[in-house]
C-alpha cells in the first residue's frame, strides 16, 4: 500500500521522526527533493540500485560462460 | 578452509583471506562471503568466488588499470561500516561482463566492490555520479584494437 501527500515547493514529509523530505523545486515534469538523514540512512535513485543488481545478475552470467575466454585459476591456489 | 565450487572444484584457501560482505552483493544477498582467486599470470582478471554458494562467482579487475582517473567517494556510514579513514586502507574491484553479441568486455563503475585491506570487510557500494555507469568498455572477446571501436560507439 502506498500514501500519497500532496505537497507544495517548500514544505516536508518527515518520517520515523529523524528523515525529512523536503520538495524544492518543481520544473515541468522534475520534482527536485532534498533529503536529511542520519548517516546510517542509506538513500539511492533506485533505478541505479536497479541497474548495478542487473548488472550483477549479467556478471555472474558472464563469468558462469567463461570458460573458453578467460582461463581457470589452478585448484589448489 | 575447503570451499566448494562449481567452477574449480574444491579449492583451499586460508581462513584470512576471506572476504566478509555483510550485505552480500546486489541480487545475491545470500552470498556474504567471498575470496579473490589469481587468474593465470599476465591477465587483469581476478575470480571473486562465493564461499556461501558454489555457483556464484563475478570476474574482476582493479579498475584503477584501465581507469586511472577513477574516483570513488565513499559515504561517511560506508567508510564506518567499512573501518575506512584513508584510501591507503581500500582496495576497489569491479566486476566484468561480456557481451554475448558483439563480444564487448565492460566493467560496472557504478557498483564498485570497496575492500577494507586490513580486516576483508568488503562492500558492493553504489555510487551517486553520473559519471559512471554499469558498462565502460575495457576491451572485446577475441579481438585488438581495431574492432574496439565497435563497442566504444555502441
Amino acid at each position: 500500500m502506498m500514501l500519497v501527500l500532496a505537497r507544495k515547493v517548500g514544505q516536508r514529509i518527515v518520517i520515523a521522526g529523524n528523515i525529512e523530505i523536503t520538495v524544492v523545486e518543481i520544473r515541468g515534469e522534475q520534482v527536485r527533493l532534498g533529503i536529511t538523514a542520519p548517516r546510517n540512512i542509506a538513500v539511492h535513485r533506485k533505478e541505479l540500485l536497479e541497474q548495478v543488481t542487473q548488472e550483477n545478475i549479467e556478471a555472474a552470467a558472464t563469468a558462469h560462460d567463461a570458460e573458453n575466454s578467460i582461463s581457470a585459476p589452478a585448484k589448489g591456489e | 578452509m575447503i570451499i566448494n565450487t562449481t567452477r574449480f572444484g574444491e579449492i583451499e584457501v586460508s581462513d584470512a583471506s576471506v572476504l566478509h560482505m555483510a550485505e552480500g552483493m546486489l541480487g545475491f544477498e545470500w552470498c556474504k562471503r567471498f575470496v579473490l582467486l589469481e587468474d593465470k599470470p599476465n591477465t587483469p582478471f581476478k575470480w571473486l568466488q562465493a564461499v556461501d554458494d558454489p555457483a556464484v562467482a563475478f570476474i574482476v579487475i582493479n579498475p584503477m588499470e584501465f581507469f586511472p582517473d577513477y574516483e570513488v567517494e565513499l559515504a561517511d556510514d560506508e567508510a564506518e561500516m567499512l573501518g575506512i579513514t584513508n584510501a591507503e586502507d581500500a582496495a576497489v574491484v569491479t566486476t566484468v561482463t561480456i557481451d554475448k553479441n558483439e563480444g564487448c568486455v565492460t566493467t560496472n563503475l557504478l557498483g564498485p566492490i570497496i575492500i577494507n585491506s586490513h580486516d576483508l570487510k568488503a562492500k558492493q557500494i553504489v555510487l551517486n555520479d553520473d559519471k559512471y555507469g554499469t558498462k565502460h568498455v575495457i576491451g572485446q572477446k577475441g579481438s585488438k584494437d581495431a574492432t574496439l571501436q565497435a563497442c566504444k560507439a555502441a
